[in-house]
């Protein structure tokens, strides 16, 4: 192809502008290719927009973008068939962009990497590895959990954002990957193999969606196998909404989506603390009522004690009672009568006191020394004497003595 | 024991005081009941709440993340 050159200032450089050389390309592609051309290749990325299809046409191992101008008139595919597309090679000059510009799209059957999928599925499920029974259970109270993805993006900020909507406490490690390329697979599978050894509770893998080949890693033979042999549960949550990738069928469990991964994995951390003490309560309430009721038992028992004591007591009390005031009654009639008797023995002594005797007229005769006379053997005459009276007493002299021829005295002072 | 342990276990414990029992046998599963729940509450309480990145597969070491 000739290069233009150029003068520039009277020096001869070879150099030309952008839209000189986007012009040139124009140029030799229009002279060159075919106005209309037949184009083999797998659809994917396929989307319209305003009325046009814009997609990649590819192969094993070239693609090239596409458009489709008012694509309503022609087939619509789907991501991943295999289709012949008619049209031409299209330079677009201000862009500089190369595209396909497709007058018509032909279906020709499946996608050679959906076909190549199609067939490593089958063997593998002959084999058993996405057997259910085969499969390990998800942990209810995984307090580790382990995520398997690009560390930026919407992915984990997503299945973060749901678990601490739930669960304040679990623990979440990031290990960062490629989640699609060449290399992903490998690089998937070497970190997996590590982790599944640093016992987390669950596995979860994740990435957005994409197209088929955006996905193709998660189809790869060699992360099935690894995934298969791992002792960690592992949740799988491979962007396609409808198609389960390998990575989904052969996991423990698969999740529509990363959010619905995280709600899988995590417990709800606020249902539990509650139930745990919705429980407490209602052993409280269990234990109080049964104190309540031996309480009341207790009162019901005593009280009746109380009461059978009380009726005993007061029976008894009449009875006290009743003794006490016949006791009373009697010693009141004995001290009564006594004192009757006593007032009798009184009056009677009273009447025999000497002094009664004395006040009828009787005196008591006192010889010299004060001692009382009651005999006359015991005078002698000129004798001085006191005469005691009711009254009074008067001085006397013994003129004259006479005594008794019976009624000897018989008191000791003589 | 397992959280899960714990609980069932505790779920046990509340079932036979509701069930009847004497007052001792009673108060006795109460302690019990109030012990497991302190169990429950702990084993949940064990994880810290960390988001990390795994920056050494093969020694578990982690940094802190920021999710934003």
């Amino acid at each position: 192809m000739g290069i233009i050159h150029k003068k520039v200032n009277a020096q001869e450089k070879n150099y030309i502008s952008v839209s000189e050389l986007n012009a040139a390309i124009k140029t030799v592609l229009l002279h060159t290719m075919e106005r209309s051309i037949l184009v083999f290749g797998e659809v994917s990325g396929f989307k319209i927009s305003g009325g046009h299809a814009y997609f990649t046409l590819k192969d094993k191992s070239s693609q090239i973008s596409c458009v489709c101008f008012s694509c309503s008139r022609t087939y619509i595919p789907k991501d991943g068939e295999s289709v012949i597309c008619e049209g031409a090679v299209d330079y677009w000059e201000k862009g500089g962009r190369l595209s396909f510009s497709v007058k018509s799209i032909e279906a020709v059957g499946k996608g050679i990497l959906y076909l190549e999928f199609e067939r490593l599925k089958a063997k593998l499920l002959g084999e058993g590895l996405f057997d259910a029974e085969k499969k390990k259970p998800i942990p209810a109270f995984a307090k580790n959990i382990l995520v398997v993805t690009s560390k930026t993006g919407a992915v984990i900020r997503d299945i973060v954002t749901t678990v601490r909507r739930k669960n304040p406490v679990v623990n979440i490690v990031v290990k960062d990957v490629k989640v699609q390329g060449a290399t992903a697979a490998a690089e998937i599978c070497e970190a997996l193999k590590k982790v599944d050894k640093l016992g987390y509770d669950v596995i979860i893998i994740a990435r957005g969606g994409g197209s088929l080949e955006d996905l193709a890693p998660f189809y790869d033979e060699n992360l099935v196998r690894v995934i298969f042999a791992m002792k960690t549960p592992v949740i799988s949550a491979v962007g396609h909404e409808t198609d389960f990738s390998l990575c989904d069928l052969v996991a423990d469990a698969r999740a529509a989506t990363p959010t619905a991964a995280a709600e899988l994995a995590a417990y709800d951390y606020y249902a539990l603390i509650n139930n745990v003490s919705a429980l407490l309560n209602r052993a409280q309430r269990s234990a109080a009522s049964k104190f309540k009721l031996a309480v009341s038992r207790v009162k019901l028992a005593g009280g009746a004690l109380a009461a059978r004591l009380n009726a005993k007591h007061a029976a008894s009390q009449n009875r006290v009672r009743f003794l006490a005031f016949e006791a009373s009654k009697k010693l009141q009639n004995t001290f009564t009568d006594k004192a009757h008797r006593l007032e009798k023995l009184n009056i009677a002594l009273d009447n025999l006191s000497p002094l009664k005797i004395l006040e009828t007229g009787y005196f008591k005769v006192l010889n010299k020394f004060g001692e009382s006379v009651s005999c006359v053997k015991a005078l002698t005459v000129g004798d001085k004497v006191t005469a005691v009276g009711g009254d009074g007493r008067f001085a006397a002299t013994v003129d004259e003595i006479k005594m008794n021829e019976e009624n000897p005295c018989i008191s000791q002072e003589v | 024991m397992s959280f899960e342990q714990l609980i069932q276990e505790l779920e046990k414990v509340v079932k036979q005081l509701e069930a009847g029992g004497s007052l001792d046998e009673s108060i006795e599963l109460f302690q019990r009941g109030l012990e497991l729940s302190r169990e429950c509450i702990a084993s949940l309480n064990q994880s810290k709440g960390k988001i990390s990145l795994l920056t050494d597969e093969l020694n578990n070491l982690t940094e802190e993340l920021k999710i934003d």
